[in-house]
């Protein structure tokens, strides 16, 4: 992949008509290298998905928009508005999750990936997120405050603390005593506590809709081109020296699977990772007030999905799958998508169940859902990144169980 | 027997004799001698030989039955110590050397050991007891002839067997397991090829009358002469050539004698404890004998066998009848010398020279009174004259240059002390006593002319002037004068081993530094890092602010734990354990130390097993020669309060040292919501002694050392973010509330010391080390986050929140949010036997000191480490409920064989003035042998591995003028791989190059002294290991990392003014400086945090280009201050190059300190010190996790009371 950020859309057309990532003409195995891998994930997973996430927070601050006016007109009649909002949470939460695997560049963490900055954070705090606080910004109106985003961390705006906001609606808060908000809580009555959930929600629902337009635009070819950056390692500005490096640092976001989808959504919960005191541990499952713990396991592992493959259509993308069959080990490629595949069908199958009555129920089913994505994380530390000589994160490198 | 080659008298060996006398002597004077000294019927028909044949027939009959099973014992012993090696090291590759070098070389060595273990036994059978009382038997003979070899009584034959069995096994064994069973001796009809020479050279004639002598040969081969002079009547005779074959151990002992001119006439003994021509009374007398010893002098017996049984070498007592022992019947005394006397050769040099005379001994040992009579033969050492008591050195010496803890004052005034016994008047510059200059003048030893005969080589001087080898590790017994008491403390002059700092500059080869009990008193520093401020080219990164667990590097060598320094405490390692896990956490508290001494350059190769920055050696007080005491006390800001106390005195044969020290703090750094962050610590110390006669020719000295430690100290990994350090750089966050360390150490040392004049010295060192600690700190949070990312970042995301929960201003509210406390538990053992031997011979124009160190050493660690999760709730840390996680639990250990030899050879009289041009020069080399074994419990996996290094090195220094030397040096630098790593982890290796110069210049009033040294250090590998203190995580504790060649280089110098003003008022004015640069070679990725992506050209981490040490001292006759400034310059976190970016900046810093002390009276004195003057808040470091302060301003004020 020689060419720069110019032109691009338009070499990548050319090479959807004269090179099948699986096959040529002939039926000879393509040969992809590094450069078309990085394009095709740049251009085809990532940015896609940006945008499908920039249409969801769109929609949904709209949603909250709506519910805030009408719960501000009508505080005892806005189920409507409050459910539309809920869906519009629903579809917003599963595009990202599908971005949670594509902490590549800006969204990853400034410490620890090339050229991050830690938007993700900005975006979705799980698991940092603090009711209490949420609940005190709701008492003291902090939420309408100018500097309400810089005044407060991530753990009391964002995608988690919005899903507080839209789907939890007790009368209660949830700080412990020593904190005293028994008085200015109560004294806010039930119909003001909801109106300022909404109008929270909505202000959060807001920034939401900047950072994603933000970050969708700093990797769009017409904006920042960080697509660009990733697809052309060592030109211009490009964070990344080489493609290797640009690589490992699609693999490193990869590794979400393992440490926060393995681990943190499933394995906390079963006792696996540590963190549970008393196994199982319902508490510790991710969306706990929408029950969208599944859901989100499931996008991303289509997130992951599209990464391997490099792109919605294996016919247009190269992928890492293209990496393995060029390097002569295609079952590699086969069974980690259809690993991939069997886990979005198990979790799929537990249908409306949430993952956290689940546990208590049948808590072979979590322990299933745990061991599936276990075989997909085995795949990528073991014949996957041998294969491909990658390198596997420091974080990745041992497993707790 | 005759038919039987492995015996003297083969018939060709006869036959050879005849020949060789012939040959030697001429046909006609030949044979005329054999005729006269073997070839007559009175040798063979004397009542004597008659003796020799009669116990000759007796033991034949033991020694058939004993034959075989002897051989098996030989052969099972051999094969023993051949397994047992490989058990502990692991199998040897197969060798690369050819079967001819092996066989020549294990011929060689089996030849020198024999004639080694040979002449030991036969010293000893004269110096002890009970062994004379034994070996008389052979020494009664009359006459001589070839048979009188096999006069012995069996219990003495049985030692010989003895040995031999021993010294057989121990080189056949260690032959085996080195080449792998390709050993094979060279054998000539079956036995050793060279034992078969020797035999065939006249072995015969040495018990024979036929006075064949060597001439200028019989310096390196006895001569039968020479034997024939040992069994001479005389004790003279007696006394000297015990050897066999080689004359090396007698002149290396002082026991070699030329053979005179005329034959030997009288042979056997005057009080034997037997009839000589009685073959019962020679097989019961010494028996009969041994046993009235044992009745009658059991207490002398019990020592001697006390020590013979402990130690295997030595004792005091002398045999009630025949000629005593060596030690109780001096013959070769010198008369009582003053240190400008000229040394005394205690020998006749030449055969001009008429032999000594029994009645009129040339020279009499220094500590016989001189009027008195000579020795007799049944004068026993009891019943020597009691030493007078101490006196104390006169009222004007210069106290300061000779610590009264170093050379006892009744024994070694300082003026007449020999240079190196005389400890630095202050290094580097320091004089230590405002009082009086230090000595403007060594004792220049005039030699005696050199003898135009064969006999050269000075064997011994016992007077006071013999002229030592003033190298860095020479060790000159301090000589009392004639009419002084002869109590010496050789412990103690062996502590006077003066490295730098003499009242002139030193002139050594290589660079070493040493700080003396007075400059650490007047400091009154109880942080290690402030004392060695003063040292170029030592590089420290501080951590907790009071110097408890330092990193001290040296020459750009990785400070971190100290880890690349070999670290000594008296000599003997004292990291917890030093090859498996070199990190010192402990360290003696320096209040209690009397002396700082720093190796760096071909130096340190006497030290392992790290040799790439030096050695550092930490002496402790010594027992003192008379009753001494002292208390300090001191109360100081922030709860600090210091008790130090100590009591020791000496007795004719023994003394005691009782030391403790306690000291405390509350701490300096602020706890979030409040709390303690200091420390105690508290060490106890004994010493005890037990001396023969310091006046005697040969000393002996055992010497117990125990000591118990403790600490306590709330110290933490947690640094704090760069925002909080700009605005309260004391805080300490309330996640580390928890934070707590506890450690006790115990140690054990048993030394042996025997030492016969300064000539020779050997001490071997037991000891044992046990160290168990137990630090319970914040590791680090659940979530996979690093702390340093999070107080990198304490404003924004993830790190925001992290930070929030770890200063307390949020709570824990998700497993990734919870913070995970260690606790990790160490048990260290470090164990072995250390033993070092010198000779200093002098030959002409030539002092040499050679030592060779032996030392066998094997340490442990046992790590188990856990985590336990905390939440924090309200700024309180409160239990997760979550079960303990074991983190580590593994096994490492070492057995490591350490070998040196370094030979001083100082070159004299180049010029004919006085103090014309003079050469030291110090060739040497190390090879250690390391075995570490490596048991991962979690994962049940083993590893051992086995590295055998060489490690040679030279240095050179020349007194160019009397106040201009020059030096050189260069020598191997090496660190071992810890136990447990990966296969291609290779140990650090370095070659290191070092040249400077010395100047030194003084008039009545001044004393001018600079010195600069250039280094040049090239690593062909550079090695880091992770540890938690390097911020690296649990899985990869004690990993080590080649991080490739590496440059290192710099500049040391240090300048000192001293002026003396009238009324005893002075001015001291000094400074060192050092400039180190470095550059990494390749480029490279590192998991460990201090390199991580290295690029060629990069530099190395937490090594300042600069670093400035100023020093002011002002005084008075009972007052002094003193200033102090040192400045570091800014330091990297991480290895790169350019300019340093502001999180990886360790900012450059100046800190002054102040003190001053009053003698109140003459014991006692008030003290008042000032850490920190300007009370500067600068940072000493960002690890382990962020930046961290050093001491503010703190001031202290002390009373100490002394007598002595």
């Amino acid at each position: 992949m020689e060419e720069g950020s110019e032109g691009m859309e338009g070499t990548d057309s050319s090479r959807a008509e004269t090179s099948s990532p699986e096959t040529t003409t002939d039926g000879e195995p393509m040969t992809v290298d590094a450069g078309d891998v990085l394009t095709s994930v740049a251009l085809q997973v990532v940015v896609p998905t940006m945008e499908a996430f920039v249409s969801a927070t769109t929609e949904l601050e709209a949603a909250t928009s709506a519910h805030l006016a009408d719960i501000t007109a009508t505080p005892d009649d806005a189920a409507e508005t409050l459910a539309t909002t809920q869906d519009a949470f629903r579809r917003g939460m599963e595009a990202w999750q599908m971005l949670e695997v594509m902490q590549i560049g800006p969204a990853g963490a400034e410490a620890t990936v090339l050229a991050g900055e830690s938007l993700r954070d900005e975006i979705y705090s799980w698991p940092s997120v603090s009711t209490c606080r949420i609940d005190q910004r709701i008492a003291d109106e902090g939420y309408a405050a100018d500097d309400f985003f810089s005044a407060n961390l991530i753990n009391a705006y964002g995608i988690a603390a919005l899903e507080y906001l839209v789907f939890e609606h007790g009368s209660d808060h949830t700080c412990a005593p020593q904190v005293q908000l028994d008085g200015p809580w109560t004294a806010l009555g039930v119909v003001e506590i909801e109106r300022r959930r909404s109008a929270y929600a909505q202000v959060l629902a807001q920034e939401l809709l900047r950072r994603a337009s933000d970050l969708a635009s700093r990797w769009s070819p017409d904006g920042g081109n960080f697509a660009g950056a990733l697809a052309s390692p060592g030109e211009g500005t490009s964070p990344y020296p080489d493609e290797t490096t640009a690589l490992n640092e699609i693999f490193r976001a990869m590794f979400y699977v393992d440490k926060l989808a393995k681990d943190a959504k499933v394995g906390r919960a079963l006792g696996i990772a540590d963190g549970c005191a008393a196994v199982p541990c319902p508490d510790l499952f991710e969306s706990p007030y929408a029950g969208l713990a599944g859901p989100a396991l499931v996008a991303n592992l289509r997130g992951l999905q599209q990464l391997v493959t490099g792109g919605a259509d294996p016919a247009t993308s190269a992928g890492f799958d293209d990496l393995l069959v060029a390097a002569g080990q295609p079952e590699i490629a086969e069974s980690l998508l259809a690993d991939i595949a069997a886990t979005i069908t198990l979790i799929e199958g537990i249908g409306d169940t949430t993952l956290q009555a689940l546990v208590g129920s049948d808590m072979a089913s979590v322990q299933a859902i745990y061991d599936a994505i276990k075989r997909i994380t085995d795949t990528l530390k073991g014949p996957f990144v041998m294969t491909l000589r990658l390198s596997v994160p420091s974080e990745g490198g041992i497993d707790n169980d | 027997m005759v038919v039987d080659t492995s015996e003297r008298v083969y018939w060709p060996y006869l036959l050879s004799s005849l020949a060789l006398a012939i040959v030697v002597l001429g046909p006609r004077h030949g044979l005329a001698e054999l005729r006269r000294g073997l070839i007559t019927s009175r040798l063979w028909t004397h009542t004597s030989a008659r003796t020799d044949f009669g116990l000759l027939f007796a033991k034949a009959i033991l020694t058939g039955l004993f034959r075989i099973p002897w051989i098996a014992a030989t052969i099972t012993a051999t094969l023993w110590i051949t397994f047992a090696l490989e058990r502990w090291l692991g199998a040897m590759p197969e060798p690369t050397w050819s079967p001819w070098a092996i066989t020549w070389l294990y011929t060689l060595v089996l030849f020198v050991a024999w004639d080694l273990s040979r002449f030991v036994v036969h010293w000893l059978s004269h110096a002890i007891s009970w062994l004379w009382a034994f070996h008389q038997v052979h020494h009664s003979a009359e006459v001589l002839n070839p048979l009188t070899l096999y006069r012995t009584h069996p219990v003495e034959s049985m030692l010989y067997d003895l040995r031999g069995l021993a010294t057989t096994a121990m080189i056949s064994g260690f032959f085996l397991y080195l080449f792998r069973g390709h050993a094979i001796e060279l054998q000539m009809l079956g036995i050793n090829a060279l034992g078969f020479t020797f035999n065939f050279l006249g072995g015969n004639l040495r018990h024979s009358e036929v006075w064949l002598r060597f001439g200028r040969w019989e310096r390196w081969f006895l001569s039968p002469a020479q034997h024939q002079m040992h069994h001479g009547r005389t004790l003279s005779h007696q006394q000297s050539n015990y050897g066999t074959w080689l004359a090396i151990w007698d002149r290396c002992l002082g026991t070699w004698q030329p053979s005179p001119p005329q034959p030997i006439e009288s042979f056997g003994l005057d009080d034997a404890n037997h009839r000589p021509d009685s073959v019962m009374s020679a097989l019961l007398g010494p028996f009969v004998e041994v046993t009235r010893l044992f009745v009658t002098r059991r207490r002398r017996a019990w020592g001697t066998t006390a020590l013979i049984v402990g130690i295997g070498v030595g004792s005091a007592s002398s045999p009630a009848h025949g000629a005593p022992p060596a030690e109780a019947a001096p013959t070769a005394p010198t008369p009582p010398s003053t240190t400008t006397s000229p040394p005394v050769d205690r020998d006749p040099p030449s055969t001009a020279t008429p032999p000594p005379s029994e009645s009129a001994p040339p020279d009499t040992p220094p500590n016989d009174p001189p009027p008195g009579p000579p020795s007799t033969a049944t004068q026993s050492p009891s019943s020597n004259p009691p030493p007078n008591d101490p006196v104390e050195p006169p009222p004007t010496a210069p106290t300061a240059t000779v610590p009264p803890s170093t050379v006892p004052p009744s024994t070694a005034p300082p003026s007449t002390a020999p240079p190196s016994t005389v400890p630095p008047a202050g290094v580097e510059g320091a004089p230590s006593e405002a009082t009086t200059p230090p000595p403007t003048v060594r004792p220049a030893p005039v030699s005696p002319p050199p003898p135009d005969d064969a006999v050269d080589f000075e064997l011994e001087s016992d007077d006071v002037a013999a002229p030592s080898t003033a190298t860095e590790s020479a060790i000159t017994r301090p000589k009392p004068e004639a009419a002084e008491p002869k109590r010496v403390d050789y412990d103690l002059a062996l502590d006077s081993i003066s490295v730098i700092g003499l009242g002139e500059q030193p002139r050594i080869a290589g660079s070493a530094h040493a700080i003396e009990e007075k400059e650490l008193e007047r400091k009154e520093y109880d942080d290690i890092h402030r004392v060695l401020g003063s040292v170029p080219g030592v590089y420290i990164r501080e951590e907790d602010g009071y110097g408890l667990r330092p990193n001290i590097g040296l020459r750009g060598a990785s400070s971190d734990r100290s880890s690349k320094v070999t670290l000594m405490e008296d000599g003997i390692l004292l990291a917890p354990a030093p090859y498996s896990a070199p990190a010192a956490y402990y360290f003696p508290l320096v209040t209690r130390l009397v002396g700082v001494r720093v190796f760096k350059g071909p130096a340190s190769i006497r030290f392992g097993p790290n040799t790439i920055g030096g050695a550092i050696d930490l002496r402790t007080r010594t027992i003192p020669t008379k009753m001494t005491a002292g208390i300090d006390a001191a109360l100081g800001m922030r709860g600090y309060g210091k008790g130090h106390g100590y009591w020791g005195t000496s007795g004719k044969r023994w003394g005691v040292l009782l030391e403790g020290a306690h000291i405390q703090s509350n701490g300096f750094k602020e706890l979030d919501g409040g709390g303690d962050t200091g420390f105690s610590k508290s060490e106890l110390m004994v010493k005890a002694r037990y001396n023969t006669d310091p006046g005697r020719r040969v000393y002996q000295q055992v010497e117990v050392k125990g000591g118990y430690a403790r600490e306590r100290s709330l110290e933490t990994y947690l640094g704090i973010a760069d925002t909080d350090f700009d605005d309260t750089p004391y805080r300490r966050y309330v996640g580390s509330q928890k934070d707590n360390m506890t450690w006790w150490r115990s140690q054990a040392q048993l030394s042996y010391l025997v030492a016969r004049g300064s000539f020779v010295d050997f001490e071997a060192t037991a000891y044992r080390n046990d160290f168990h600690r137990v630090w319970t700190k914040f590791n680090r949070f659940r979530s996979p986050i690093d702390i340093r990312d999070i107080l990198a970042n304490p404003d924004s995301g993830q790190t925001a929140v992290l930070y929030s929960v770890l200063t307390g201003t949020e709570d824990s509210l998700d497993p990734d949010q919870t913070l995970l406390i260690g606790t990790n538990d160490r048990t260290y053992f470090s164990q072995g036997i250390a033993t070092v031997l010198h000779i200093r011979p002098t030959w002409r124009w030539l002092d040499q000191e050679i030592e060779f160190g032996a030392r066998l050493h094997n340490d442990q660690i046992r790590r188990k480490h856990t985590e336990d999760g905390y939440l924090m709730l309200s700024r309180t840390l409160v239990p997760e409920g979550t079960e303990t996680d074991v983190t580590t639990r593994n096994i490492g250990s070492a057995v490591a064989g350490a070998f040196h030899l370094v030979d001083t050879l100082k070159i004299k009289q180049l010029s004919s003035r006085p103090n014309g041009a003079e050469i030291t020069l110090t060739p040497g080399a190390r090879v250690e042998v390391i075995k570490t074994s490596f048991d991962d419990q979690l994962v049940d996996a083993q590893s051992s591995d086995v590295n055998t290094v060489f490690i040679p090195g030279i240095g050179f220094h020349v007194q160019a003028l009397p106040w201009l030397g020059v030096l050189a040096g260069v020598h191997s630098g090496f660190s071992p791989v810890s136990p447990g790593q990966a296969d291609d982890v290779k140990s650090e290796k370095s070659i290191n190059y070092e040249a400077g110069g010395r100047l030194f210049y003084r008039t009545n009033t001044t004393a001018t002294r600079v010195e600069a040294i250039g280094f040049f250090n090239d690593y062909s590998n550079l090695t880091s290991e992770c540890t938690f203190s390097t911020g690296c995580s649990d899985s990869m504790i004690n990993q080590q990392f080649n991080a490739g060649s590496v440059f290192v280089y710099g500049v040391e110098a240090t300048a000192s003014e001293r002026i003396e003003l009238p009324k005893r008022h002075f001015i001291d004015l000094g400074a060192s400086y050092t400039y180190t640069g470095s550059q990494f070679r390749s480029t490279f990725t590192s998991e460990n945090p201090l390199y991580l992506d290295v690029e060629e050209g990069d530099e190395l981490p937490y090594v300042p280009e600069h670093l400035l040490w100023v020093h002011l001292g002002v005084g008075g006759k009972i007052w002094e201050a003193e200033l102090v400034g040192s400045y570091m310059g800014a330091m990297r976190d991480v290895a790169g190059q350019g300019p340093i970016s502001t999180l990886e900046r360790v900012a450059p810093h100046f800190v002054a300190d102040f003190n001053v002390h009053v003698a109140v009276t003459r014991r006692a004195s008030l003290y008042l010190t000032i850490d920190n003057l300007a009370n500067t808040a600068y940072m000493v470091s960002r690890r382990p996790f962020g930046p961290r302060p050093g001491m503010p301003f703190q001031l202290m004020g002390g009373f100490k009371y002394v007598i002595a």
